[in-house]
């Protein structure tokens, strides 16, 4: 059984409606025994038993990559927070939430997650939630890069502010989105039904499930942003996938913001979902046995490095690898 | 390595976790494991060797690469397995250029 504490990152913009969010999450079944860290304490205000702190710290490791940067304030926070659950028994703490400021890129929070081996065996990444407003979030997409970003390493985008007067129409904020990340799951905040504890209980299992809606090329609005879909062989060779993948993420995971899939591979009976977010890929999930995959794919959501190089790669090194998987 | 039973190999990079169904540890057919980990070496070794390098399998725990003039680096992961080989090969790694290992005009 996976023991480890679940963690969900809600971001957004500046005003997006994160701590509101929030604070109907804490109030539902689900939000119970979570712990929440802040950079800021918002407008909104968060009156919640184990709220903490943090003053937003990057470290940059080798490499002085951004993406990659370690954030040693939530390292340290996440660090205190299982020490204090395990010592308490561990049965109380049952989720940890992260808001992010506005400005704030999720990456450098995911990495530290992914490549810290400690931080790895004790939390699993649940979900990343981006946060947009219905009223200034496309405007806010077009003209600052935080939000474009923010929604691209997302699994998951919630809508707030849909039931304003000045809100755009949930088609043309939806189109926005998906062509930023074709996959996300899109939420109406202001929908009767929309339930954000089962949304944020839900994430890992939705987000391991086929994608519910048929991914299309998505025109970007913006220059150099490009996701795409790329479908797979029945069944791909696991030593040369990961092989070209991690070479792939090595040399450009600055500028592929995140790599989803759903894959038949040499090694399993079953498919596995993949998943990572620039130059961290998280361990794959794996489905069982008979579980149905059509079409095998691999989504990308990059900004900076075109389609038809990924493609043409990953076609010429698959095809070489063929005759050792025979 | 499986504190457990003692065996060499099982790694924690997400490429290790090809054959498990969710558990953390890939126990289960640690032949399966080893033999995939030996096909990618070769795959590794195809792509460097026209650069004089070689890559050993370090106990099943790591990866060993070295050149022709005895230079030897280990990488633990394929996260460390390629900048390791632009070390040893002064190239930069980059599937989407034909060559994949590209000579750095600087190097």
């Amino acid at each position: 059984m996976d023991d480890r504490l679940p963690l969900t990152i809600v971001t957004g913009f500046l005003g997006s409606g994160k701590t509101t969010l929030l604070q109907r999450f804490l109030r539902s079944p689900e939000g119970q025994h979570t712990a929440v860290l802040v950079n800021e304490f918002g407008e909104a205000g968060l009156d919640h038993r184990l709220l903490l702190h943090a003053e937003e710290r990057l470290e940059l490791l080798d490499g002085g990559c951004m993406c990659c940067a370690r954030r040693a304030d939530i390292a340290r926070a996440i660090h205190e927070l299982v020490r204090r659950a395990k010592a308490g028994g561990g049965g109380r703490l049952r989720h940890l939430v992260i808001e992010t400021t506005g400005l704030a890129d999720p990456a450098p929070i995911v990495a530290t997650i992914g490549r810290d081996a400690w931080m790895s065996g004790h939390v699993r990444l649940n979900s990343v939630i981006a946060v947009v407003d219905a009223v200034t979030g496309i405007a806010n997409i077009a003209d600052h890069v935080e939000p474009r970003r923010q929604i691209a390493l997302a699994d998951t985008v919630i809508v707030s502010k849909s039931d304003l007067r000045d809100a755009k129409p949930m088609p043309e904020l939806e189109a926005t989105l998906r062509a930023i990340a074709p996959d996300a799951r899109i939420f109406d905040s202001q929908e009767p039904g929309f339930d954000i504890g089962a949304t944020i209980a839900a994430a890992e299992e939705l987000r391991t499930a086929a994608p519910v809606v048929e991914i299309t090329a998505h025109a970007s609005h913006v220059a150099g942003w490009e996701s795409f879909l790329l479908a797979m062989p029945e069944r791909v060779d696991w030593p040369a996938f990961t092989l070209w993948l991690s070479a792939l993420l090595h040399a450009h995971g600055d500028a592929i913001l995140r790599v989803k899939g759903m894959l038949r591979i040499s090694s399993t009976q079953g498919p596995v979902v993949i998943h990572g977010v620039q130059h961290v890929m998280h361990p794959p999930h794996h489905m069982p046995a008979g579980t149905a995959l059509d079409k095998p794919f691999l989504v990308f959501i990059t900004n900076g490095v075109a389609r038809a190089a990924i493609e043409r790669s990953l076609t010429t090194f698959l095809a070489a690898a063929q005759p050792a998987a025979a | 390595m499986c504190e457990v039973c003692a065996i060499f190999g099982a790694g924690e990079h997400w490429s290790d976790f090809g054959r498990i169904r969710n558990e953390r540890y890939p126990f289960e057919d640690i032949m399966h494991y080893r033999a995939e980990r030996k096909r990618r070496i070769a795959m590794v070794n195809a792509l460097i060797a026209p650069h004089g390098l070689a890559c050993e399998d370090w106990d099943g725990e790591a990866l060993a690469i070295s050149d022709k003039r005895g230079r030897f680096k280990i990488a633990h992961t394929l996260n460390d397995l390629w900048p390791r080989i632009e070390e040893l090969a002064h190239a930069r790694v980059d599937p989407l250029v034909p060559a994949f290992l590209e000579v750095r005009r600087d190097g």
